[in-house]
């Protein structure tokens, strides 16, 4: 603020005034030099006025007057009197304080003009009249600085005083008021000097201007005249050019205060209050080459309204030398920014630029942040007009346009580029002595440094107290410094002034007792293995479990479990909430999902499996989890993955959101859904609840071969069902179509057999042309013509399947049976017993030639009869809930054709069908009637299947009840067992019935326990090791000669050689 | 070591009109058996055992109009495992890895933190053998040994109890090894 008038012609009403409103305040008034006896008198006055005393000085007739109405009339003539001689006190005060002010005018008068003037009379007045003034400044400033009273009294005290005094200094109605008049901007100090001088001449010329002063604020465009009429300031501004009178406004009473607000830190220059930019501070460049930039500010000038800034200069060397005219350059900017590299001249000179050397380009205007600067006389290098030293760029620029608002918030790396050491640039340089020429650059650099340290520490630039943590009413918190340490604390109530209450959490002797802590001093107080969320800072959004608490460099953080992915994590404590959620990640990161598939350079393909806050992890196809960022994703594939269908191990279509079950691997059995898709990968999601622990969030890429889909389609809408209309009434039809045509043909799913082979038209207009079915309806096929690019619909009698030719088939079931050949003549090679022991299979090789009905459906194979009933659908799960492993070995075991199309091609099979022959082997041993009833029982469970198994009555299910679980087929005496927990045993009895076995430990062999057959998991025999096995009804001991992947052959001890089912073979316990 | 609580529970169960009939109250006393055993109730804990479900216990069974199920109520007692923090435990380790050991007591599952090791193990982890072994070689958690451990929190779902432990401290840590004949 800048006093430039004091208009000091005084005013006698203005002191009147002043005085009038010192009297309001008598107990402050009594260390000023005015109206100080006119006080204590009134003081006086008002308590005898009201006292006691006054009723025995009773005057006048009163006196007479009978007690009982004297009493009523003795308070209203108290009352009168009162009045009145308060009236009488006031006319005197004022008068006095009249006499007083007049006499003190001349005093002063005398001491300014007359010769005889007394400067220490003049100092002493001087400092009598400012005593009161500077002692307030004093309490302001103790208490603004938030210098910490040793006494809470004291403090409390000062606090109410500060109150007070502000209070006492605002502006009343009876001060002078406030007029903001417009003026020419950037001209308010020479508006207010001309205004000055005006005044000057005004009153030389004998005119008084009845203003009190005028001033000019960091605000610009506008100063302020203060006065008690609008008319006085009209005319000590009328006639200036600067100002524009007309457009003046009054300041409201309740501005004024805050018009004349200066903050503390005023030594930074009146910016300071607005922006908050300090020389060194970083900002962000706001438009531009350099939008975004981080820059460093080395100047400030015009009252912080303009700068000088330092940046890492983004020159493209090669576009100037290309373009070297004018033209065509600013598409080139606009285009592509140039990278942030540092000015090197010689390079320029090279590429052809033009490079002179001067000084900064000083702003002719007054008040230019150059000329606050130390540097600015050094020589720059200057290139179009931009001056550069030592490799950065060096602009003056705009505070309010060029610079955004805002903390800058850089980052390290960022940081980093600001600090290149002199001794790399200085050698090379043209000035080799910069070292020693900038003291203040070097200073600068350190601190630049002591930044940097503090960013890598993870703190920021900012200060601290901005980041202390927030705490809430009932937060558990702790203390960790100061005399209360250890202590654990309840959190009341937080003062504004960043004090917090709290209660003990647990000592009695403090119960009630309100304990302040200052927020630096407590800590929210988690325990380690509590569920946390975090909140803020770079993991926030996580979830995990607390592992360790600890300090890092100062800073109270722990190591966190997620509950994604398992990583370990360290975050700070203050980012911490204890939290009972279970973070799936956030919900985006630059519009990449959870569960988005993909495209990562290289080809890769990965679905999301968490959406950090800066980076994504993903999982590849090929099962690998990666962290990528966002930049590094080449587009999504969703719609693709949404299009794609694959096969599954039943040459099904597996397409996204289907639910498939596991054929292999650890969980073999388990159901999944199918999330995403990409050719032949699936990505599948457990269906299992509480999957969150598991890495990944439960999510796993299997090949599409490995899985089948589970029920009949999981989607009652496929491609093949919409396409002709007739959606589920084909389902219904078709199983009708099996009973009556199908001949009992083994079909296990709605899967009609021409679908998909190449047939011929052997009626009608397209007779004789060839074409695939692309479905199929009891009466009708459409076919897609091979010749002619369209598809026709035909009756069923019209068509004939291709025979003799690989066109038979479905086409990828071709490709494989030709690999299937090429496996089984390596296997003849390999195993030459088999050509010798099993003379079936050269009757079985002109499958692969000649179509048998039979064979016509391969997945179907060789017809049992059990297979006319869906009971054997492949999508039996068969593991369920109980028999999550010993399951698909039963399976397997008893229903040879069961698995899948490469073993019904595989003439191995043969000896084994051969040995249970056609005989209804399923309804005859008891393994196979528990799985029938079990599979029953999984139907029910998984309401999915009921729909479209309703037909059948051997699936009228709702059993909610599920009968007894099945055992595996393996489960034989003597056999070799593991339990869950991987205890290996030896089944010593089985209960067929109950389904339940006695087994003996292999560490403990008294020890027996007798627990259901599901439980037990078959020891893998190896080859070489003594094997029972269950063929059908019959046990035997043989020898396991040797495993091809799923049969094992053994040597059966009475010499014969058998192949059978690998998963029905199991090891003798040798203990 | 691990304590174990008995209560009375109640379970709501449908049952078949196929199962009506006089072996009606065997089927859902193993019924019960079936599904409750080895289940977590929350809160509750893990269901180890259900030691006994009375006849008077099965309450009379009200039809359902939509299905012709009888919804019955029947209160059982069984054994719970329910863990406590500070709850010190003999766990079995499932899995290795160097974030820590995976141990399960029962159903249980308890993740022992690398930092809840005590310092000789800290850093110990070999990914060659997939064990934790101490500076000395003289400890070596792998796979299927059996530590003691004590509970620092314990997280209940409505499906799964997780809990988090530590061997830190004094008298907990490796207490067999499947090597030297343990169990």
């Amino acid at each position: 603020m800048k006093r430039a008038i004091k208009d000091n012609t005084t005013n006698s009403k203005s002191y009147k005034d002043k005085s009038a409103f010192n009297h309001d305040y008598p107990e402050q008034s009594a260390d000023g030099a005015l109206g100080d006896g006119g006080t204590s008198r009134v003081a006086f006055k008002t308590r005898t006025g009201l006292g006691k005393p006054t009723k025995r000085s009773r005057l006048g007739i009163s006196r007479y007057i009978d007690d009982m109405a004297e009493e009523e009339e003795e308070e209203d003539n108290n009352e009168k009197l009162a009045a009145a001689r308060l009236r009488v006190d006031e006319e005197d005060r004022e008068m006095r304080s009249e006499i007083q002010r007049q006499d003190r005018r001349r005093n002063q008068e005398n001491f300014f003009e007359g010769s005889d003037a007394d400067v220490a009379g003049v100092v002493k007045s001087l400092h009598e009249r400012y005593q009161r003034t500077t002692q307030l400044v004093h309490d302001l400033d103790d208490i603004d600085e938030g210098i910490p009273y040793a006494d809470k009294a004291h403090a409390a005290l000062a606090a109410s005083r500060h109150a007070a005094t502000r209070q006492a200094n605002a502006p009343s109605l009876a001060d002078p008021r406030l007029w903001a008049i417009p003026c020419k901007l950037g001209c308010e100090r020479e508006a207010v000097l001309s205004l000055m001088n005006k005044c000057a001449a005004m009153t030389c010329e004998g005119t008084q201007m009845r203003i009190c002063s005028a001033m000019t604020t960091s605000l610009r465009g506008f100063i302020y005249v203060e006065s008690r009429s609008e008319p006085d300031v009209r005319m000590v501004a009328k006639g200036l050019r600067l100002l524009r009178s007309w457009s003046m406004k009054m300041v409201p009473m309740v501005d004024m205060v805050a018009v004349l607000s200066t903050s503390l830190d005023a030594s930074y220059g009146y910016a300071s209050k607005r922006n908050g930019l300090r020389i060194g501070d970083w900002a962000r460049v706001s438009r531009d080459t350099y939008r975004g930039d981080l820059c460093r500010i080395v100047a400030l000038g015009n009252g912080g309204s303009s700068a000088v800034i330092m940046l890492v200069p983004r020159l493209d060397v090669s576009s100037d030398t290309a373009e070297a005219g004018v033209f065509g350059r600013k598409d080139a900017f606009r285009k592509m920014r140039p990278p942030m590299r540092l000015f090197n001249a010689s390079e320029i000179i090279a590429a052809g630029g033009n490079v002179t050397q001067r000084r900064f380009r000083l702003n002719t205007s007054a008040g230019s942040a150059s000329q606050n600067w130390a540097l600015a006389d050094e020589t720059f290098d200057v290139f179009e007009n931009a001056s550069y030293l030592k490799g950065y760029l060096y602009k003056e620029v705009n505070v309010t346009t060029m610079l955004k608002r805002g903390g800058a918030d850089p980052t390290l790396d960022e940081l980093q580029r600001f600090v290149i050491d002199t001794q790399e640039m200085g050698p090379g340089d043209n000035e080799p002595s910069s070292v020693v020429k900038y003291p203040a650059d070097d200073e600068q650099k350190r601190s630049l440094k002591a930044q940097i340290e503090l960013l890598a520490r993870g703190r920021g630039t900012q200060d601290p107290t901005q980041k202390s943590p927030i705490f809430e009413k009932d937060d558990k918190v702790e203390a960790i410094e100061g005399e209360m340490r250890g202590v654990a604390l309840i959190v009341e109530r937080m003062a504004p002034s960043g004090i917090v209450y709290c209660r003990a959490f647990d000592e009695p002797q403090l119960r009630g007792v309100l304990i302040p802590m200052e927020t630096h001093q407590l800590l929210k107080s988690i325990q380690v293995g509590s569920h946390i969320k975090v909140q803020d800072g770079k993991y926030a959004g996580q979830t995990g479990v607390i592992l360790e608490r600890g300090v890092l460099d100062g800073d109270h953080v722990a190591v966190i479990l997620t509950d994604s992915g398992g990583r370990e994590i360290t975050v700070r404590f203050s980012h911490v909430q204890e939290s009972s959620e279970i973070s799936k990640g956030l919900d985006a990161l630059e519009g990449y999902e959870l569960h988005d598939i993909v495209l990562l350079p290289l080809g890769a393909v990965a679905v999301v499996t968490y959406v950090a806050s800066e980076d994504l992890e993903v999982l590849t196809s090929r099962g690998n989890l990666r962290t990528v960022r966002p930049a590094e994703i080449t587009r999504k594939l969703n719609q693709e993955s949404a299009r794609n269908i694959s096969l599954d191990s039943k040459d099904e279509h597996v397409r996204e959101t289907d639910l498939v079950i596991l054929d292999d691997g650890q969980n073999a059995g388990a159901l999944a859904t199918v999330v995403r898709a990409h050719r032949a990968s699936l990505w599948l999601l457990n269906v299992i609840s509480g999957a969150t622990t598991i890495p990944c969030g439960g999510l796993f890429v299997k090949k599409s071969r490995q899985v089948h889909v589970a029920g009949d389609r999981a989607t009652g809408s496929t491609l093949a069902d919409t396409y002709m209309g007739l959606g589920k009434q084909r389902v219904v039809n078709e199983d009708q179509f099996n009973n009556k045509i199908a001949n009992n043909r083994g079909r296990s799913t709605g899967r009609d057999p021409f679908v998909g082979r190449t047939v011929r038209i052997c009626k009608g207009n397209y007779k004789g042309l060839a074409g695939i079915v692309t479905n199929a309806t009891t009466t009708h096929v459409t076919v897609e013509l091979h010749t002619r690019n369209r598809s026709v619909t035909q009756p069923r009698e019209c068509i004939k399947i291709v025979a003799g030719t690989a066109g038979g088939e479905p086409e990828l079931a071709v490709q494989r049976r030709i690999a299937e050949q090429e496996a089984y003549s390596t296997d003849l090679v390999s195993t030459p017993f088999l050509t010798q022991a099993t003379p079936l299979l050269g009757g079985a090789t002109p499958q692969y030639g000649a179509v048998t009905p039979h064979h016509t459906t391969p997945s179907r194979g060789t017809a049992t009869p059990t297979w006319g009933t869906p009971a054997y659908s492949s999508q039996t799960p068969r593991g369920g809930p109980q028999t999550p492993r010993s399951a698909p070995g039963h399976g397997k075991a008893t229903t040879p054709s069961y698995s899948g199309i490469e073993d019904v091609w595989r003439p191995r099979e043969l000896p084994n069908s051969k040995s249970s022959g056609k005989s209804p082997l399923h309804s005859m041993s008891p393994g196979s009637f528990n799985y029938l009833a079990f599979s029953g029982h999984s139907k029910a469970k998984s309401p999915m299947f009921d729909g479209s198994r309703a037909s059948t009555p051997t699936y009228q299910p709702p059993s909610v009840m599920p009968p007894t679980s099945k055992s595996g087929a393996w489960c034989v005496n003597g056999a070799e067992a593991e339990l869950e927990d991987g205890n290996i045993c030896k089944i010593i009895k089985i209960n067929a019935q109950k389904n339940m076995a006695t087994v003996a430990l292999k560490a403990t062999q008294a020890l027996t326990r007798s627990l259901p057959t599901s439980l037990l998991v078959r020891v893998k025999p190896k080859a070489g090791d003594k094997v029972r096995v269950v063929d059908g009804s019959a046990v035997y001991d043989a020898e396991l000669l040797s495993i091809e992947d799923s049969d094992g052959i053994i040597k059966v001890d009475n010499g014969e050689y058998k192949i059978i089912d690998f998963s029905a073979i199991a090891k003798v316990a040798d203990f | 070591m691990v304590f174990f609580y008995k209560t009375d529970l109640i379970y709501e169960m449908l049952l078949s009109p196929q199962y009506f009939g006089p072996s009606m109250k065997t089927r859902i006393k193993d019924e019960v058996n079936k599904q409750v055993e080895g289940k977590c109730l929350g809160r509750e804990g893990y269901v180890i055992a259900v030691t006994s479900v009375k006849d008077e216990d099965v309450d009379t069974g009200v039809v359902e109009y939509d299905t012709g199920c009888v919804a019955v109520n029947v209160r059982y007692a069984a054994i719970l495992l329910r863990p406590f923090k500070n709850e010190v435990l003999d766990a079995i380790v499932d899995d290795v890895s160097e974030l820590g050991v995976f141990t399960s007591v029962g159903p249980l599952h308890i993740f022992v933190s690398r930092h809840a090791m005590p310092e000789d193990l800290q850093n110990g982890f070999d990914a060659d053998s997939d064990a934790w072994l101490s500076d000395d070689k003289e400890v070596e958690i792998k796979k299927a040994c059996v530590i003691r451990l004590r509970l620092l929190g314990v997280m209940c779902d409505t499906t799964q109890i997780t809990a988090v432990g530590t061997i830190k401290d004094d008298f907990l840590g490796l207490i067999s090894h499947p090597d030297n004949q343990g169990f």
